[in-house]
């Protein structure tokens, strides 16, 4: 009511859906007689292409500076009359939509009161556009390149659906070698395909794509930034082996002295100082570890330099720190596996016959401790197996969900021994609660196996199974019997990889109640996080098959090229919060409120201030702060106050 | 309508990721629930300052509802949960107002629960109903919404 403003308010009659139950006429002429409105119209639809000429040609004609529409959801066409009033050169931020439809028309019977209710809601808007303000669409230049935080299929497929000409990717690896947990497999299911023959060429695809610079054996020290303009902090350990030199020809893993377990081989048998973390690694080339080589405990052992004949080992190697800017950042870190010793019934003990489901695919395969031959710790070959499921997995005393994977791995592992005839004779014995297996093909080979001699025995809970016995007899006792075997195998959780953490405390993401990263949505936007240009993929959210890491890296890949164009900038959120530097007490609160870190605080001038890449809008900040400075657009206080006085 | 012809106002405030979806829905089952309630969204229930709340009784509401997202699937990952704190909060306080601690609810309704829209906001009509017009403390300042629709 200040004699300025032209406001036009558009009642749409949505053919009937709204004014079979409201009285439009009657709220036309009620509301014409506010002051300040300068036309209210009506019309069948103002979503079809005339009803939108209409409004657009309505705001020339009687030069509106305000806008109300009363028509449907928000959600369907609140874009759609914006665009309508951007068009007719009126800022859409200029306009206030009242869901007379799903809101009043739909759900009251009394037309009166509908009628009512509608006045009362549009009233509200009326008051609500004095205050409302023109905001323009921020943009801000944004870099394309992409820091890809794991080397595993998931980081492997994302960087290769990533890069291009003009667009680099980043990919660190912390250890030596790519393929993450995938290289410890010998046979996939559900075909029984030999996994290094599917793997090993798109590893290497990723070492010979020239716009993927690979930071193999190499840590994230640190990331700052926001989305479009990340820094990261990256940490090349020392490989004391020259790349462009080593041709890989193991002369100075032959002779190195040192032997200390093999993380590889899931501590099964040991390796070398000098050594290459798997068989066929990628990148081909030997790292030296210098937690345990001789030489870095004061010994001058120079063997493996000796060795050498291509002059590759290089004692004086460094650390080296690299800085990479990068507009968004995949976090595919993968999983590990859980400890079976926490199961007291169980008990597990290196040493015996009892193994972990990865030690056994490495006991199975052809790079294994045993040459992929099934042997037990004394060299014979066993003669009754028996693969627990669920350890440690659907268990609140463990971990409350299932590992998703390992019911397949199982039974996958069981038919490559029958196939391969790896033990005559052997009978194996599966103790499961449910089996759990949503891959292709999987019920077909579970039904071979189970029409064949391999027993399934359903128990209650698998993790209340008590194991006793010595080296290759080993006594089960299930509920209703005792069962004997001469090796076990623990399907042991997929868990969260405990490197993780790290990364979550320093790009500020929130877990799930099990300690995988939580992204933004779990079913509708599994890969986004809330903190906007970070993405999670792989089994670092969920336990994952490699079908569907495979998925989420190209998917993630996806959703960052549509998001992250090269050489375009990124729209930012327009209705944002802001700081009055005057007002602000300088008290913090709002700081520690803030989901997504958009607030610093600013030491010299002793005030917060909002980073308008990240802030999203909410308005949290602006409810709590108690000096008032801070305004959330287009929801002011005084926005929202004049909203419920006209309501009222 | 009740028996003595009280109507009564109730401001909603609405989350527009959630609770306003929720009332599409609502909308979209054609389910029939009181024209009491009116809406006022907010981007986030975290946005609602407790002077709103303070404003829309001084204005003449006889109850206020606070509907956000379910605990854990707020849009803005925590809002719901500062919403919660400041609602704890303020109940206690309105006892000094007088004003009885029913006519503020807050509720968590989801973008697809249109049935419990319409059930959240059926029962504040009716416990709102039963406790009858908001006895305002006049030393509280004036109702200027009531005079001027008297």
């Amino acid at each position: 009511m200040n004699g300025k403003e032209r406001i036009g308010l558009f009642l749409c009659e949505c053919s009937k859906n709204i004014s079979g139950t409201i009285d439009v006429h009657k709220v036309k002429d009620e509301l014409s007689r506010l002051p300040d409105m300068a036309t209210v119209e009506i019309t069948n639809l103002y979503c079809s292409q005339e009803g939108k000429n209409e409004i657009a040609e309505s705001i020339k004609k009687h030069d509106l500076t305000k806008v109300i529409i009363g028509a449907c959801s928000v959600k369907q066409h609140e874009k759609t009359f914006m665009g309508v009033l951007e068009e007719a050169g009126l800022n859409p931020y200029y306009m206030q939509m009242v869901n007379i439809r799903e809101h009043i028309a739909w759900v009251t019977k009394d037309p009166d009161q509908a009628t009512a209710k509608a006045m009362a809601q549009l009233k509200a808007a009326y008051f609500r556009v004095y205050y409302h303000d023109a905001f323009e669409k921020k943009e801000i230049d944004a870099n394309a390149d992409v820091l890809v935080v794991g080397g595993g299929l998931a980081g492997c497929e994302a960087a290769l659906n990533l890069a291009s000409e003009d667009r680099k990717v980043y990919l660190v690896e912390t250890n030596p070698s790519l393929g993450g947990q995938a290289t410890k497999y010998e046979f996939s299911y559900p075909h029984l395909e030999c996994c290094s023959c599917m793997i090993v060429p798109k590893l290497q695809e990723v070492v010979e794509n020239p716009n993927i610079e690979l930071l193999n054996y190499s840590d994230v020290e640190d990331v700052v930034g926001f989305f479009g303009n990340f820094n990261a902090t990256i940490k090349k350990k020392a490989k004391y082996v020259v790349p462009d030199k080593c041709i890989g020809c193991n002369a100075c893993v032959e002779v190195c002295p040192v032997e200390v377990p093999n993380e590889h081989d899931e501590f099964l048998n040991m390796r070398k100082a000098v050594y290459f973390q798997v068989t066929g690694a990628t990148p081909f080339i030997p790292v030296l570890d210098d937690q345990n080589c001789l030489r870095f405990k004061d010994q001058d052992c120079t063997k493996c330099r000796d060795a050498c004949m291509f002059e590759a080992i290089d004692y004086a190697d460094k650390d080296e720190i690299v800085e990479v800017p990068v507009g968004a950042i995949v976090l595919a870190t993968g999983f590990e596996t859980y400890d079976p010793a926490n199961i007291p019934g169980l008990n597990y003990q290196p040493g015996i016959d009892i193994y972990t489901a990865l030690q056994f695919e490495r006991l199975l395969s052809n790079t294994g401790p045993t040459g992929g031959k099934l042997v037990k710790r004394d060299g014979s070959k066993p003669t009754s197996l028996v693969m627990v499921h669920c350890v440690g997995s659907r268990d609140k005393r463990y971990n409350n969900y299932c590992s998703n994977v390992c019911c397949s791995a199982l039974i996958k592992m069981s038919a490559h021994i029958l196939e391969e005839k790896m033990a005559e004779g052997i009978k194996i014995t599966h103790v499961y609660r449910d089996l759990t297996m949503g891959s292709t093909g999987m019920e077909e080979m579970y039904e071979k196996l189970e029409e064949g001699e391999v027993r399934f025995l359903k128990v209650p809970n698998p993790n209340d199974l008590s194991l006793h016995g010595s080296n290759s007899n080993i006594q089960i006792t299930l509920p209703h019997e005792t069962i004997q075997a001469d090796m076990v195998v623990l399907a042991t959780a997929m868990v969260p990889n405990r490197k993780s953490e790290k990364f979550i405390e320093m790009l500020m993401l929130s877990q799930d109640a099990d300690g995988f990263v939580m992204p933004t949505h779990k079913k509708m936007d599994p890969l986004a996080t809330p903190i906007e240009g970070v993405f999670v993929i792989g089994s670092a959210s969920y336990p994952e098959s490699i079908t569907d890491t495979i998925i989420d890296g190209a998917a993630a890949a996806g959703k960052i090229r549509s998001e992250l164009q090269p050489g375009k900038s990124i729209e930012i959120e327009t209705l944002i919060s802001t700081i009055d530097e005057e007002q602000c007490s300088g008290c913090k609160t709002c700081v520690v409120l803030c989901p997504y870190q958009a607030i610093g605080y600013d030491k010299e001038k002793g005030v917060s201030h909002i980073n308008e890449v990240l802030c999203r809008g909410c308005g949290t900040c602006v409810a709590a702060c108690p000096s008032n400075a801070i305004t959330a657009r287009h929801y002011e206080d005084n926005t929202i106050l004049a909203e419920i006085g006209g309501l009222l | 309508m009740t028996e003595t012809g009280f109507e009564p106002k109730i401001v909603a405030f609405v989350c527009n990721w959630c609770s306003y979806g929720g009332a599409d829905i609502a909308g979209s089952m054609r389910l029939n629930y009181t024209a009491n309630v009116k809406l006022i969204r907010v981007m986030c229930s975290g946005r609602v300052d407790p002077e709103f709340i303070m404003e829309a009784f001084r204005g003449g509401a006889d109850g206020v509802m606070i509907l956000g997202c379910h605990p854990g699937d707020c849009h803005y990952i925590e809002g719901n949960y500062k919403t919660l704190k400041r609602y704890n909060m303020l109940k206690p306080l309105l006892k000094q107002f007088n004003i009885e601690q029913d006519r503020l609810h807050l509720d968590w309704v989801s973008a697809s629960e249109g049935e419990k829209f319409a059930r959240v906001v059926e029962g504040m009509n009716d416990r709102i109903s039963k406790l009858g017009p908001l006895n305002w403390d006049k030393s509280l300042g004036e109702r200027p919404h009531v005079e001027a629709l008297s």
